[in-house]
């Protein structure tokens, strides 16, 4: 029940995007359109589990007993570069994959999601179990941000708003209406 | 790959870097928090183009944006282990936006746009100059923030403060959506000023 729980509040209650702002940036940039959305959002969760287990591995194990677990970061953000540049050498074996994926790659390296979940397991000494779930719960969460910002992107170009607010501001105050909708979710409990 | 060649038009490259600024905006709930998260940004984007300047010539170009994301995390880090020893109330009060600050984009796109071609003494000025432009939102936005969302001034996590408002006065300002509400509306404000002053350079007789 309690892994569910860190499932559920990954994904609604403490969505990373909506409640930390973290890589809100590439939800909203990467997602012109729905499909482009799940493929990034895709992306993040495979990054964010493995990069995210791994790491966390690594500290749990040879960090933390060390005591240089002031590494972590610079650890992490390597074993991300590192996952990513995996990925990149696998989709280029095929033409159309390397096509479609192309865009998100280097936006994946700066996404705030993956070392945000990182180190909120390390905050709260969840456990590899919950951890990884944490991970694959923020991935999802992330992926829901990024559909949600499409949706709202292909409305607004559509839209006329007035002159002030058309372009930047209104995709701001989209958001945060965006933002507002999911705080509701706060009031969740079991 | 560049980061920059992946934005084409620069409407979106501004929206990037308004947007890439929120994960630091989320802590701005006080002014405390605000100049701890200020603080930190400014040593360690100083930091890094110094470093990122320094080295630019070693720094394979295929590799370069990794490079950027190392040697920021590590700047970071050591700021981290610093603003630990010194200022420990402060550092925890930021949590995890301190370590993800490394892999902020605006930080990168900055290190990318200016200290991966100048020399050292120019890009750690340009990193204290667009640092310092950073905090001054951050300091605004939490300054806004704290004042009416919480109707007290000044108060660190232990408690205390000036006390302004008997009650928080737009408590809503407080929470996530009210940092982007906020950022929305001076955004609007400063397209309208613009809008205003083009209108007038174009038609001075009718204004």
């Amino acid at each position: 029940m309690e892994y569910v729980l860190i499932l559920i509040a990954a994904i609604l209650t403490d969505n990373f995007v909506f409640t930390k702002f973290l890589g809100i940036e590439q939800a909203f940039l990467t997602s012109e359109k729905p499909l482009n959305a799940i493929r990034g959002g895709g992306l993040v969760t495979g990054v964010s589990l493995v990069a995210g287990g791994l790491t966390y591995l690594l500290y749990s194990f040879v960090l933390r007993a060390l005591n240089i677990a002031f590494l972590t970061l610079p650890i992490g953000v390597l074993i991300v570069v590192a996952a990513v540049a995996v990925l990149e050498v696998i989709s280029a074996k095929n033409d159309a994959l390397e096509e479609t994926l192309r865009c998100h790659f280097p936006m994946i390296t700066t996404n705030g999601v993956i070392m945000g979940a990182v180190f909120l397991a390390i905050e709260n000494d969840l456990g590899i179990g919950a951890s990884l779930l944490l991970f694959l719960g923020a991935g999802i969460g992330y992926t829901l941000a990024a559909l949600v910002f499409a949706s709202i992107r292909e409305r607004l170009r559509q839209s006329n708003p007035p002159a002030a607010f058309a372009g930047i501001p209104i995709m701001i105050a989209a958001a945060a209406l965006a933002v507002m909708a999911f705080s509701g979710f706060a009031g969740l409990h079991f | 790959m560049l980061l920059k060649t992946k934005l084409k038009s620069s409407e979106s490259l501004a929206l990037f870097q308004t947007l890439a600024l929120c994960p630091a905006l989320a802590v701005t709930t006080t002014l405390f928090r605000s100049l701890a998260i200020t603080g930190v940004l400014l040593i360690s984007l100083v930091l890094s183009a110094v470093l990122v300047s320094a080295f630019r010539k070693m720094i394979p170009a295929k590799l370069r944006a990794s490079v950027y994301l190392l040697i920021s995390s590590f700047s970071v880090t050591f700021v981290q282990l610093i603003m630990r020893a010194v200022f420990p109330l402060a550092t925890a009060s930021l949590g995890i936006y301190l370590p993800v600050l490394a892999v902020n984009c605006a930080v990168i796109l900055r290190l990318e746009a200016f200290a991966a071609l100048n020399t050292p003494g120019l890009a750690a000025l340009d990193g204290l100059l667009t640092g310092a432009q950073f905090g001054a939102v951050m300091l605004g936005c939490g300054f806004i923030r704290e004042l009416f969302g919480t109707g007290r001034l000044f108060a660190s996590p232990m408690g205390g403060g000036l006390k302004v408002f008997p009650a928080a006065p737009v408590s809503f300002l407080a929470q996530p959506a009210g940092a982007l509400l906020l950022i929305a509306a001076v955004a609007a404000m400063i397209q309208h000023v613009q809008i205003c002053r083009k209108a007038k350079a174009e038609h001075p007789e009718t204004v």
